[in-house]
């Protein structure tokens, strides 16, 4: 007679149509026997049906023709080691050599860019700032007063989420800013990587003149617009003027890195080394702001650091919130600042509580330590530094782990309207 | 037999041969791609890349393996990589999301869509699951030729895939007990 776990893995194999005539005789009659696994099974019966019915996408366009200007590129500098001696032209220029790497669609994303941010120079004034701002605010339901606070924590925590931008957009920052948290980005990597992206901007940015700074702002508004959406250039459209109601906006708030350009620019000129001072800045608050992460819980006693869920979200990260699997009587605990949710790290588990305190996720922690649990000002994304504990007593690397509540579309709705109307 | 013609001739330098072998495998690309990134814009990129790498890569394949899991496994590399950089955030194989939605507005809201419901429960489990899940059920894969695609072991693979079937089964149960289905 079988025991269930094994039947469980002949229905598996069943489903995969990995049995035999005597493994299957066998899960049959087992089946028969034991209603669970005959009610298991029809799950996942069921279940595999669904996945082998999932839609079968197409891309919307041909891949290969997308790609062929890049391939013809690549022919290109294949050959081009022979190019010296066949052609009488023995020293290469280096300005052809970039400009032939550009494809129409990235010449036209700069010229695009280019225009708007020129545009946007030209015409920039206080007062259109403050109509820019009203914009702002209509489109991305966030209060001004609220615009400080966040900026507050942006710069110390850049692991908090805005409250403007799409929540996409909140979470690929969260990533980016999380890498630089974790110590393994410095912040400069991350331009370099969307210049890598975008081979213009990398070029123009190095030469540093103000023209040249110009495309080093299209490729920003470019990489930042094609990594989150399918929108095109009506976005970034609605980025630049959205970035001047960002009056002040903080480096670190990574959506809008054209906007304080454009402004630092104007005030004083030397954007791109403004900007790099002001993003080291930032992470350097990030490290002093990260190191009581590493300060150990010296006694045994119960350790619990409760931000005051009245507090509107300000409490939350300065205090320093830490759980170490290590400790048993350790526990950490976060409440959203509209009292929503609880995240509690204790016995080895993190959960998260709503405001009826019923429990609605668990996780099992692995060894390690969790630190600065944070949560954002959407009151569902949980921030934290996992940092794990190998096997061999040793620190592994810091990571920012980032934990949502799945969304539950009533509620969202509900506090949608509830933005709109604030 | 054609493919197999195809890939000689493109490794022996027939630029066109490379250029049909990739047309005719960019569908089974994008599939890929798209169901572990779960997103059309991070799967046009990545599949894009994808192809690039073989297009470059076509003399390193050898003909021991089979051409479509060599294929499968440049994307799929790729696309754990890109949803490393894009989300690091919720690893599920330290985290064993346990979803314990007691709330009736959670159960029934998430009871909509089955396709839907699916992709977000697949959206769930961690990146080598979801793609073992996605060779076994997109491009019907067996353990071994997903076992190749990804270098993984062949009981891996399996304990893999039935722990997704698993996640995935008290997922969308969890989605439906609440629904009005």
């Amino acid at each position: 007679m079988m025991n269930c776990p094994e039947v469980m893995e002949l229905m598996n194999r069943y489903l995969d149509a990995d049995l035999n005539e005597l493994e299957s005789a066998h899960l049959m009659e087992h089946l028969k026997q034991c209603s669970d696994c005959s009610e298991m099974f029809e799950r996942l019966r069921h279940l595999s049906a669904e996945l082998e019915n999932m839609p079968k996408v197409m891309p919307k366009y041909s891949l290969v023709d997308a790609i062929m200007p890049q391939l013809d590129q690549i022919d290109r500098e294949r050959e081009h080691p022979l190019m010296p001696e066949k052609s009488p032209q023995k020293v290469v220029p280096m300005k052809p050599r970039f400009w032939e790497r550009l494809s129409f669609r990235s010449i036209g994303g700069v010229v695009a860019a280019g225009i708007i941010v020129g545009l946007f120079m030209v015409t920039y004034k206080p007062d259109t700032a403050q109509q820019a701002d009203m914009e702002l605010m209509s489109s991305q339901e966030s209060a001004a007063a609220d615009q400080k606070v966040e900026m507050q924590i942006d710069a110390s925590s850049p692991s908090t989420s805005q409250t403007s931008g799409t929540p996409n957009q909140a979470v690929s920052q969260d990533v980016k800013t999380g890498g630089e948290q974790g110590g393994a980005v410095n912040p400069d990597t991350k331009s370099a990587d969307m210049a890598s992206k975008e081979p213009p901007a990398s070029e123009g940015s190095k030469s540093g003149a103000t023209h040249d700074s110009t495309k080093a702002h299209q490729g920003n508004t470019e990489s930042s617009g094609g990594g989150h959406s399918n929108q095109g250039t009506t976005d970034s459209k609605s980025d630049v003027s959205s970035k001047s109601g960002n009056e002040g906006s903080d480096a670190s708030n990574q959506t809008n890195p054209p906007t304080s350009l454009a402004k630092q620019e104007q005030e004083d000129g030397a954007a791109g080394d403004t900007q790099r001072k002001d993003r080291d800045a930032s992470s350097d608050a990030t490290l002093e702001d990260g190191q009581p992460v590493t300060v150990e819980i010296g006694s045994g006693e119960p350790r619990s650091l409760i931000s005051d869920a009245g507090d509107k979200g300000g409490n939350n990260f300065l205090a320093v919130v830490e759980y170490d699997t290590a400790n048993p009587d350790s526990r950490a605990e976060v409440a959203t600042s509209n009292g929503a949710y609880r995240a509690v790290f204790e016995k080895n588990k993190f959960m998260i509580y709503n405001a009826k305190d019923k429990e609605v996720y668990q996780q099992k922690l692995t060894n390690g330590v969790f630190s600065n649990p944070l949560w954002a000002e959407d009151n569902k994304t949980l921030t934290y530094t996992f940092t794990p504990r190998k096997a061999d007593g040793q620190m592994g690397e810091e990571q920012v782990i980032q934990v949502k509540v799945k969304a539950k579309d009533k509620e969202k709705q509900q506090e949608k309207g509830k933005k709109s109307k604030s | 037999m054609v493919e197999q013609q195809l890939i000689r001739a493109a490794q022996s330098g027939d630029r066109d041969a490379l250029i049909t072998l990739l047309r005719n495998i960019e569908t089974h690309v994008y599939r890929t791609a798209y169901y572990i990134l779960n997103n059309e814009q991070d799967a046009m990129d990545a599949s894009q890349e994808a192809l690039i790498r073989i297009y470059t890569k076509i003399n390193s394949y050898e003909e021991k393996a089979q051409f479509k899991t060599w294929v499968q496994r440049i994307v799929t590399n790729i696309c754990i990589d890109k949803f490393r950089r894009t989300k690091p955030s919720v690893s599920i194989e330290e985290h064993e999301l346990v979803f314990r939605g007691d709330d009736n507005v959670e159960r029934e809201v998430l009871s909509t869509y089955v396709a839907k419901d699916i992709q977000e429960a697949i959206e769930k489990l961690p990146e080598h699951h979801r793609a073992v899940v996605v060779l076994r059920y997109l491009q019907d894969f067996s353990y071994n030729e997903i076992a190749d695609s990804l270098n993984l072991p062949l009981n891996t693979v399996k304990s893999y895939l039935f722990r997704a079937r698993q996640q995935l089964q008290s997922l969308l149960q969890d989605y439906q007990k609440g629904g009005v289905r």
